[in-house]
């Protein structure tokens, strides 16, 4: 195996240790999302059961109107007798709500464990658990920490707010309790609950009944909401750790508070609920008594002075009663912590903005670990306070329609899956790499040697030496080369990587990253030096980078075959077909007796346009030239039938108009020239349009496409997509970034890690040639000599 | 966690299941009281107009 018969290269610093805190939050994430689940399977199986039993008594609710209305009819029951058979189902009714009750007591016991704890919590936060208040002391001196891991159950409490209110409200009792108010409940509350139901608890239950779907609807929504709201990167808390202590610990101080005054607010409403309906039930006993005693005019007579006490006792009652409802409670405000700690955040993020860095925090935060581990939000924020640089890779994905440079014309017109690829490997490997990492090495090596190109041994060795491993490292084609991954600085260099025009899909990474994690060469600070801004990485040999750390641009618009992906028609072999019926048309347009002229006059405004038509900020001076140039456009629309605006662009372009009148003069005086002829050149022009090939009839935007082809195989969706708009793709990471805020920039080229920025020839660049170069001798002897 | 979880909710049906098994079975038990009452009015009701009717 090659990576056994390599000696180990010195690499770079990439592991960070996880932080302990860090993997405790993350399990502790788990267990809240977990005993989430559990709680919500708690509450419908609870839920359920109330359903069950009501269904039920509504039932037999039935059955006794039923067996009312036969005893009237039939009119042969004893009313006593009638009163038995009901009590007994009344007597059967209560069984069912004890088997409700013992079944939901125990389905609380397995489910509601930790929000019972919870609760307890909430109930009693002046005294808070000596663990818990030895953790707040000892790790933030103010009680943060604890708040921190508890900001989620903050943000439970809000989003189950209207639990929480009917807990405090009316519906007290519908909340699971804790033991201590479960038994004074059981002291205070025995004698009403003995006495049945009350008019307000009837109420109550009216409401209850309509309640759950809605709850169970509104809980739905709200755990959406919950799953798509983003957690606060840890770097953020960690910066507000380091830069703001005392805020941070007067924060916690006020929630604490905030959060104790708002538990003696729930406990004065719960107080005040039981005292009314204390009350109300005093009263409707007095009523009952005087009703009783006013039953007929002896009565009366007989039980006069008991009657008038009574009434006074019943008026200083409902006096009390009516005074109790005038007090005024402020509700509990649970949503007041939340937007304390947001708040709070909110200002760290600013600061974070405008923080001075170091080296250290560089390498710290520009881990391949810690930037994979970000979302697309968290990534930017990230950006904000570091350089803002990025260097981008485009990729080889779909029809290869262009070429920038006549050296560098590998794969033109020809599809390929590059980008594909990388998804389903996960990383962004050199193109040495990306067969080193094959099972089946040699025959991969060999493959990359294309040794089927060779006659015989001493040809391949000689080529390969010559070239590979032998030449000055550093020279294209070398080792050094092959093995490094290859970017732009500030810009994509789809003109001479890229595939399709208005396709590119592109990958992108902090020069921050790049800078302090791995080696390179060249410069990772500005755009610009064409086809020389070509920046070699060395990712650690074959390891190669993790897309998760970047960022990956694909277009959104583009219109591209369901199957393929490609914007353009492709045959059984994968092929593009050219555009005939484009070539014939432009060429009639050349064959025209006028074409000399035409071009004579659309040249005099088309070199001096300086922007393409369609941008969207033309200068007063290019509109004008367009207004002059309309004329030719329409003739080109009704005279030779080109509506597609890239071919009328084409046909009307300078420099197509430049050689191509060239290529007429020569026809005409009978030149030849063995380089180009009108056909060629009409080629070249469909071509720098991207519009030589025919395109894709089945069409599906680009991001249709590779949305659908990520839900395939969710796992392998990189975590970062940008999804961008236009035509180019540069421009496309401009934008991101000011959108963004992404501003911050370096002075230094090597982004202030001068020991990471080497030449091509170091050992740090050609490290593992010694081997390869071993491996391919061997591949090639065993290729030109098989063993038998 | 997510054993322990799972087993919890396995837990958690059983007690519903036999929550709502016990329902229907008292429910039956209801339903049989009232018809048994009804049928025996019934019954009553034959009986008195059959005397009604030997009366005649």
């Amino acid at each position: 195996m090659f990576e056994e018969e390599l000696p180990k290269q010195e690499q770079p610093e990439l592991q960070v240790e996880p932080d302990k805190e860090e993997a405790e939050e993350e399990i502790e994430t788990k267990e809240t999302d977990d005993f989430e689940d559990l709680q919500q399977k708690t509450e419908a199986f609870e839920s359920g059961l109330e359903e069950e039993k009501e269904h039920s008594q509504e039932k037999i609710q039935n059955e006794l109107a039923n067996l009312d209305k036969s005893a009237i009819e039939l009119d042969t029951s004893e009313p006593e007798e009638l009163e038995s058979v009901k009590g007994e189902v009344v007597r059967i009714e209560e069984e069912k709500q004890g088997i409700v009750d013992g079944a939901e007591e125990q389905i609380r016991q397995e489910g509601y464990t930790r929000e019972e704890e919870k609760f307890e919590k909430i109930e009693e936060p002046s005294v808070p658990s000596e663990k818990g208040e030895e953790k707040i002391e000892g790790e933030i001196g103010g009680g943060l920490k604890e708040l921190e891991s508890k900001k989620e159950e903050i943000e439970e409490s809000e989003n189950n707010k209207e639990q929480v209110k009917e807990r405090t409200d009316e519906k007290f009792e519908e909340r699971p309790m804790s033991q201590t108010e479960k038994e004074k409940e059981e002291e205070v509350g025995k004698e009403t609950k003995k006495e049945g139901p009350e008019p307000t608890k009837i109420e109550d239950k009216e409401k209850i009944e309509e309640k759950p779907k809605e709850a169970e609807l509104e809980k739905e929504e709200k755990s959406k909401e919950k799953t798509k709201k983003e957690k606060l990167p840890q770097f953020i808390k960690e910066f507000s750790k380091k830069e703001s202590p005392e805020e941070r610990s007067k924060l916690a101080q006020e929630i604490w508070q905030k959060r104790a005054e708002n538990t003696g607010r729930k406990k004065e409403m719960f107080k005040r609920e039981k005292e009314l309906q204390e009350k109300l039930g005093e009263i409707q006993g007095l009523e009952q008594t005087v009703a009783d005693l006013s039953d007929n005019g002896i009565s009366r007579l007989m039980n006069y002075f008991k009657l008038r006490d009574l009434r006074e006792q019943l008026a200083g009652e409902k006096g009390v009663y009516e005074e109790k409802q005038k007090e005024e409670i402020v509700p509990p405000d649970m949503k007041e912590p939340k937007r304390m700690l947001d708040n709070f955040y909110a200002e760290q993020k600013k600061k974070w903005e405008n923080a001075p860095y170091t080296k250290e925090d560089i390498t710290k935060y520009f881990s391949e670990e810690h930037l994979a581990s970000l979302s697309l939000k968290d990534y930017a924020l990230l950006l904000k306070r570091f350089p803002g640089e990025m260097v981008a890779h485009v990729t080889r994905q779909g029809i290869r329609d262009h070429v920038g440079m006549v050296y560098h014309t590998a794969g033109e017109g020809a599809y390929a899956e590059g980008f594909m690829k990388i998804v389903e490997d996960g990383r962004l490997r050199s193109p040495l790499g990306v067969y080193l990492i094959e099972n089946e090495k040699e025959k991969a090596v060999t493959r990359f040697l294309q040794l089927d190109k060779f006659q015989n041994k001493e040809e391949a060795l000689n080529y390969h030496l010559a070239t590979l491993t032998e030449t000055r490292q550093g020279e294209a084609g070398s080792y050094a080369d092959r093995m490094a991954v290859h970017f732009a600085t500030e810009e994509v260099a789809d003109c001479y990587y890229g595939s399709e025009k208005g396709n590119e899909i592109f990958i992108t990474y902090p020069s921050a990253h790049i800078a302090s994690q791995y080696y390179f060469s060249g410069q990772l600070k500005e755009s610009g030096g064409g086809y020389w801004n070509d920046q070699w990485v060395w990712a650690n040999e074959e390891r190669g980078m993790d897309l998760n750390a970047g960022l990956v641009f694909i277009p959104e618009e583009a219109k591209v075959d369901k199957k393929t992906g490609s914007r353009y028609e492709l045959d059984e072999n994968k092929n593009p077909v050219k555009n005939s019926e484009y070539q014939a048309t432009f060429r009639k347009v050349v064959d025209s007796a006028d074409f000399h002229n035409f071009t004579k006059q659309v040249m005099e405004i088309t070199g001096e346009l300086n922007q393409h038509w369609d941008e969207p900020n033309l200068s007063s001076r290019n509109q004008e030239l367009l207004e002059k140039l309309e004329p030719f456009r329409q003739k080109l629309e009704h005279g030779f039938g080109i509506t597609d605006r890239r071919l009328q662009h084409s046909v009307l372009d300078y420099y197509n108009l430049f050689s191509l009148d060239i290529q007429k003069r020569n026809q005409e005086e009978g030149k030849e020239d063995p380089a180009h002829s009108i056909d060629s050149d009409i080629e070249g022009a469909l071509q720098k349009e991207g519009i030589l090939f025919s395109e894709a009839k089945d069409t599906i935007s680009s991001k249709e496409f590779w949305e659908a082809r990520f839900a395939e195989n969710p796992t392998k969706r990189p975590s970062k997509i940008v999804y961008y708009k236009g035509l180019s793709p540069t421009r496309a990471l401009y934008e991101w970034q000011e959108t963004q805020g992404i501003s911050r920039k370096v002075k230094d080229k090597d982004i202030g890690f001068p020991e990471r920025h080497i030449e091509r020839g170091v050992p740090q660049a050609t490290a593992g040639l010694d081997r390869f170069k071993i491996l391919a001798e061997k591949v090639i002897n065993n290729y030109f000599e098989p063993r038998i | 966690m997510g054993n322990q979880l799972s087993e919890k909710i396995k837990k958690m049906e059983e007690i519903y299941n036999l929550a709502v098994a016990k329902i229907k079975e008292l429910e039956l038990q209801q339903k049989k009281i009232i018809n048994d009452f009804i049928l025996k009015l019934k019954q009553r009701k034959i009986k008195e107009i059959k005397k009604d009717l030997a009366r005649q």
